[in-house]
């Protein structure tokens, strides 16, 4: 099998709703991981929760994801090697950006968790609260560590020093213990293994908007629909979140990574680190920003819509 | 616009960058988790998170630009569990870490002395290459195992034969990396998978 046949099989897709808020502050970007010939490509999947006045929210995210994507090309022969690059390469942009206008863009930051499905399995790499989940066999569970303060919070309810409804009603819940902002990076997830995925798995990475529902409720929304294509699942996940009514929606994204059964045997490494990667940004849809090359968005249908805002 | 503020996704702000950093050990495998870390600190300070504005801005994590690896959960650990089940053994037979073994898991499973090897035979062969010297691969469909050779230049030998192209693996099957003498343990196969229990394993 050719590797241009892997990649037009592999199927992935995201959707998003701005929610209640007056601005998008989310961004996601699909990557082709370009392997070498005879090895199958892999799929990165960028998502950044931006945050900071002025529209810096929506510049920070935006900002994040198309330098982590263009680092993490430009080589580096482990994974860990390039999520580290590329992580260097997303905070050094947001410094250089907050130095150059620092009036408009002080406390501009952002989660940032980058995704890079292998046939070797699972790796990440996660600054934030944004979630990584792993449904498998009808059940959804959250791989990623949580920097926001909810798991702080969760441990003083388990140890008696707090009662659940302070934990429930503190304004820390959303508050996060690590970002991507420009300054040291306090907090990063990434793990020295690859997690194996399986077939019928489903990835599901998003923004901490997707948290209106439990996992539990997360979960139900995935099996519904999960026999579709990652596009409708995408959809449905993001409808499953504004079905909810929550007065004061976050921005949600849903990213949908689904292995192809042949692929998951398939040899995987990396291609030689192209020159200049071909990034292709298009935000014309003003609630939707995506980064996707163009040689992946001929051959798929990733992220083609945004979810259908009521 | 107060109360949409509060639901929006915040930063816990630092120290500002001007400012001396606390020192801070130099292995930064011991810096632990700052938000609990100093239970009672933030404990107060969670309680009154709109108090003292100085309290806002202290340092709520390190102030160390360093990638640090926060273990995401039990789960994720190459310990095996639910997520990741035990479907056979690699023991060493001979060579340095004779004695040993080291867990397969479903799908690929790189061998290679890296510890961030899945199978990661880190015993002092340097002889075996850092990263993917060979592949042991367990396909459930079937319930067969693989071995298929690695990227690098260095030699896989199975039951002392070059190993060129993916073989099926068999019970008691010898691989050879290096210096190093693995025997093939499988766990998995017709008569056992983890999917014919009811339940999947916890």
């Amino acid at each position: 099998m050719t590797p241009l046949a892997m990649t037009a099989e592999i199927d992935f897709a995201g959707r998003q709703s701005v929610g209640k808020r007056a601005e998008q502050e989310d961004t996601y970007a699909f990557s082709e991981i370009p392997a070498r010939p005879g090895a199958a490509t892999g799929v990165l999947l960028v998502v950044a929760d931006g945050m900071g006045g002025h529209s810096a929210g929506h510049r920070g995210s935006e900002m994040a994801v198309r330098n982590f994507v263009r680092a993490f090309h430009q080589g580096g022969e482990t994974m860990h090697e390039r999520f580290t690059r590329a992580l260097d390469a997303a905070n050094e942009a947001i410094a250089a950006a907050v130095e150059a206008d620092p009036v408009h863009l002080d406390g501009m930051g952002t989660t940032l968790l980058a995704v890079a499905a292998t046939p070797l399995g699972l790796e990440w790499v996660s600054v934030g609260d944004s979630p990584l989940y792993l449904w498998r066999r009808g059940r959804l569970r959250r791989l990623n560590a949580d920097h926001s303060f909810r798991p702080v919070l969760h441990e003083k309810v388990a140890s008696g020093e707090m009662t659940q409804e302070q934990a429930e009603t503190s304004s820390l819940r959303t508050r996060l213990r690590a970002a991507v902002n420009g300054h040291e990076i306090a907090l990063v997830d990434m793990p020295r293994t690859p997690l194996p995925l399986l077939e019928g798995d489903i990835v599901l990475a998003g923004s901490d908007g997707l948290q209106t529902l439990s996992d539990e409720a997360i979960g139900e929304a995935v099996a519904r629909s999960a026999d579709a294509e990652a596009s409708s699942l995408a959809v449905h996940v993001v409808q499953a979140v504004l079905d909810a009514q929550q007065p004061k929606q976050d921005n949600t994204t849903a990213a949908i990574f689904k292995p192809p059964a042949d692929w998951l045997f398939a040899p995987f490494a990396f291609a030689a680190p192209a020159p200049e990667p071909e990034i292709v940004v298009d935000d014309s849809a003003n609630t939707t920003q995506r980064i996707v090359p163009r040689s992946l968005r001929s051959s798929s249908q990733a992220g083609d819509h945004p979810a259908p805002d009521p | 616009m107060a109360d949409e503020e509060d639901e929006k996704t915040r930063l816990i702000r630092r120290q500002s960058p001007q400012a001396q950093p606390p020192p801070l050990p130099e292995d930064e495998t011991e810096i632990p988790d700052a938000g609990l870390a100093k239970p009672t600190r933030v404990l107060d300070w969670m309680m009154n998170p709109e108090g003292e504005s100085d309290e806002k801005t202290k340092l709520v994590g390190p102030a160390r630009r360093a990638v640090k690896t926060e273990p995401a959960s039990a789960e994720t650990s190459s310990d095996g569990g639910e997520l990741d089940p035990v479907v056979g053994w690699l023991v060493v037979l001979s060579g340095p870490g004779r004695g040993n073994a080291r867990r397969l898991g479903y799908g690929q499973n790189s061998l290679g002395r890296d510890k961030g090897e899945r199978v990661s035979l880190d015993f002092g062969d340097g002889s075996i290459s850092r990263s993917k010297h060979a592949f042991v691969l367990y396909e459930p469909r079937k319930r067969q195992f693989y071995l298929r050779p690695g990227d690098g230049a260095n030699l896989t030998y199975l039951n002392g034969d070059l190993l060129a192209d993916s073989r099926p693996l068999n019970p008691s099957d010898v691989i050879e990396v290096g210096a190093t003498k693995l025997r093939f343990v499988p766990l998995c196969g017709p008569d056992f998978d983890w999917e014919d229990q009811a339940q999947p394993p916890k």
